[in-house]
């Protein structure tokens, strides 16, 4: 009844119909002047001071958006805290899919920021061919050699050994599996790009040598968002024996973690620390973006920036590292651990960072 | 002489007579040839998966002479598939078959069709009712991101399922309000509706749990044991340990089945899809059962949605945007299975099995990862252009019903 009595109104009354449709144009013009007024009052009021700040250094994050596990997240972190340092001005660019890459690039020049710095191996393309357009911009990119992105003199690579702590966490990896009494070990990647890969090289190459025999699964999920992917990637790999889970997936990979806990298995985190993921995680493999995109941006705002060269950050100046450590690790094995440890700050062990 | 002219009037040797029947065999022994070859059957041979890819190939080509040439011409590529992946299947070892085609491959391919299901016969709903639901995604969104919200809150998995499937349904209302009462353009409302979600499940997620994951421990939509079926038996691995929704989701296909085609109420829905102004004048409200089955269309899908975030494999999480085109998919699978409950069922297994294995054969080679993650897609391709063919809409799907 009310339905059809309603339905009745809209196509009957002609006349009204017409009406109230000029009454709307009418209201939506009214609103959008209003919009428009008070963007123009916001935007003055706001143009001086932004002129006023010093430094201005922009960060562009991968599909992942700055809410994910750590990667963007503390990128963003080591942003403001640099913005604070230099009391310059931070302009965080999210993207949520790969063709959000140009328009935030846009956004970012159109900011007039003199830094832009793309947040992962994934907006490569997309900064290289900025950064030919703006020669007297400075880019630069976490995870990846300048070389990749053309080697321009405005390009700037922020790169990390992360086969250094794909190494340690291999080391408890493959004693806590020949405790466990089978010595496999399995790793959930995202893609298969070489950011990803430099941490299985680092994991593959030291747990061979800590326990001989260890085997290891590799397997990608394709993604880093879908988690139902990489829960499925531990529990094959579980099935084959596989008993602990590192995973090289970002949030997708959180799903490898929580997959294994429930199994009775062991993770490994990636990136920041996970600890508090699920309730088995062994330890994590950090890698500490905030650090690099911090003294990359203070370098650069002090007239230190090294065009067309990468800055490195290893073990040695605590770029990467290994996060909270379980309590059930014994400590020979943590002992086991910092022997690789001073191995490779002193250049004695030099773990691959290409999977073979 | 007779019983001989009897038989051949017997309408089972008729059917069989009937090239289209025979197609169809032949599509299933090329499919059957290359099962041969794998666990729990494992011929280790090459001889019986070549046998019988050949009949496939052999009634493939009796279909095509026959005139029914798009089946035929499907039965022959698939028993020559059948031939080829059989004989792929003897040459690798007994070890990496065993891991990829294992028992949990079923249970897999199960976990992966259950949104699709749900999403396919939410569709279907909405569809064969006259209204064209594209924002199947958004409400999927919705019910994956509410459905874990309510589940942390209200300390159960139960709560977590009626807040999704309310907040479905009450996204479904108002893109019936724009659908069926303003009459505006369905693929329109439908992308703004997917919009809406990914804007109002990110920012809720980041509101409420002020940039933090869900926090562990969260209730969680339990897995059937079924008594007797537990171990490392085949059966036991493949259906003794599946979700309770997935369970849902076999009752849902039947469910659907006989409300739509074998109640009244199906009738009466398939008139609005068909000739909304015939059902108009024999008394049906036409407008009341478009509301009905789109409200209830929200609501299976998000349902859905709460299996991604509170399912064995979410294990209580939410992530922007994630479901990830699933909503899509569903749709997709509704068309494909030619808007049938049994159809859209059997695509959105094809659709599962094909992600399940996608991942499973990495056994075989992890740095081709990306290329088998195609699978899913060009299954699809084969199985639309080669066997499928044209699907046949609701006459009236998609257009707005004007009472005179």
């Amino acid at each position: 009844m009310g339905l059809g009595s309603l339905a009745i109104g809209f196509t009957t009354k002609q006349g009204g119909h017409v009406r109230v449709r000029r009454w709307m144009l009418a209201a939506g013009v009214a609103a959008i002047a209003a919009a428009i007024a008070v963007g123009t009052a916001l935007g003055s009021g706001k143009s001086p001071t932004a002129q006023k700040a010093g430094y201005r250094a922009a960060l562009v994050s991968d599909v992942a958006g700055f809410n994910d596990n750590g990667f963007n997240k503390n990128q963003l972190k080591g942003l403001q805290k640099a913005a604070k340092a230099i009391s310059g001005t931070a302009f965080p660019i999210v993207s949520h899919s790969s063709s959000d890459y140009q328009p935030n690039y846009n956004q970012a020049v159109h900011d007039n920021a003199q830094l832009i710095i793309a947040a992962g191996f994934l907006l490569g393309d997309t900064m290289k061919q900025y950064a030919t357009q703006y020669p007297n911009i400075k880019f630069a990119i976490t995870d990846d050699p300048v070389s990749a992105v053309g080697g321009l003199k405005n390009e700037e690579g922020i790169t990390y050994a992360t086969q250094e702590g794909g190494c340690l966490v291999g080391v408890l990896a493959a004693k806590m599996a020949q405790k466990m009494g089978k010595k496999i070990i399995g790793v959930a990647g995202g893609l298969k790009i070489p950011p990803v890969d430099s941490y299985i090289a680092g994991y593959k190459y030291c747990a061979a040598k800590a326990v001989k025999g260890t085997k290891v699964k590799i397997q990608y999920s394709g993604d880093f968002n879908d988690q139902t992917k990489c829960a499925t990637i531990a529990q094959n790999e579980i099935n084959q024996g596989a008993q602990v889970i590192f995973q090289v997936a970002g949030l997708c990979g959180d799903g490898a973690l929580k997959e294994a806990s429930k199994l009775h298995k062991w993770g490994i985190g990636v990136d920041a620390d996970e600890f508090k993921v699920a309730n088995r995680i062994l330890t994590s493999a950090l890698k500490k973006t905030d650090v690099g995109v911090y003294d990359t941006v203070l370098g650069a705002s002090k007239g230190k920036f090294k065009g067309g060269k990468d800055l490195l950050f290893n073990l040695k100046n605590n770029g990467v590292g290994v996060g909270k450590i379980s309590k059930q690790v014994p400590k020979s094995w943590i002992t086991l651990m910092n022997s690789f440890k001073s191995k490779i700050i002193h250049g004695k062990l030099k773990p691959p960072a290409v999977l073979k | 002489m007779s019983t001989w002219a009897a038989r051949l009037d017997n309408p089972l040797s008729a059917r069989l007579r009937d090239p289209a029947a025979t197609g169809a065999l032949g599509i299933f022994l090329g499919a059957f040839a290359a099962f041969l070859a794998i666990p729990p059957i494992e011929a280790r041979t090459v001889t019986w998966p070549i046998v019988v890819g050949i009949v496939a190939v052999a009634l493939g080509i009796w279909t095509v002479s026959r005139g029914r040439r798009r089946l035929g011409w499907g039965a022959v590529a698939a028993g020559v598939l059948g031939i080829a992946l059989g004989m792929l299947a003897t040459r690798s070892s007994t070890e990496n078959l065993g891991s990829a085609f294992d028992a949990t491959l079923v249970a897999q391919t199960f976990s992966f069709a259950t949104p699709l299901v749900f999403g396919s016969i939410a569709g279907m709903f909405s569809e064969r009712s006259g209204v064209v639901n594209i924002g199947l995604e958004g409400m999927m969104l919705m019910g994956a991101f509410w459905g874990v919200y309510g589940a942390d809150k209200g300390g159960s998995w139960v709560v977590g399922l009626l807040v999704a499937a309310g907040v479905g349904g009450l996204v479904a209302l108002v893109y019936a309000f724009f659908a069926i009462h303003l009459r505006s353009d369905q693929i329109v409302g439908g992308t703004g509706v997917n919009f809406l979600a990914v804007g109002i499940t990110g920012y809720f997620f980041v509101e409420l749990y002020h940039n933090n994951p869900v926090p562990n421990g969260v209730s969680l939509l339990p897995n059937v044991r079924i008594p007797g079926l537990s171990g490392t038996g085949f059966f036991a691995q493949a259906i003794g340990d599946l979700n309770i929704l997935t369970w849902a989701s076999f009752a849902l296909v039947i469910l659907a089945y006989v409300v739509l085609f074998k109640t009244p109420i199906g009738l009466r829905i398939r008139a609005c899809g068909e000739h909304p102004r015939a059902a108009d004048t024999v008394g049906i409200n036409v407008y009341a059962i478009r509301y009905g089955c789109v409200v209830l269309s929200g609501i299976l899908v998000a349902l859905g949605g709460i299996y991604l975030s509170e399912g064995p494999q979410g294990n209580g999480s939410f992530i922007f945007n994630m479901t990830n085109g699933r909503g899509f998919i569903a749709l997709a699978a509704m068309i494909f299975g030619n808007w049938r409950p049994a159809g859209a069922f059997g695509a959105a297994l094809l659709f599962g099995f094909s992600s399940a294995l996608a991942l499973k054969l990495q056994v075989y080679s992890s740095s081709a990862a990306t290329l088998f993650q195609i699978l899913p897609y060009v299954l699809t391709l084969i199985a639309v252009a080669g066997v499928i063919g044209r699907t046949v809409a609701p006459a009236a799907d998609g257009k707005p019903y004007v009472r005179q």
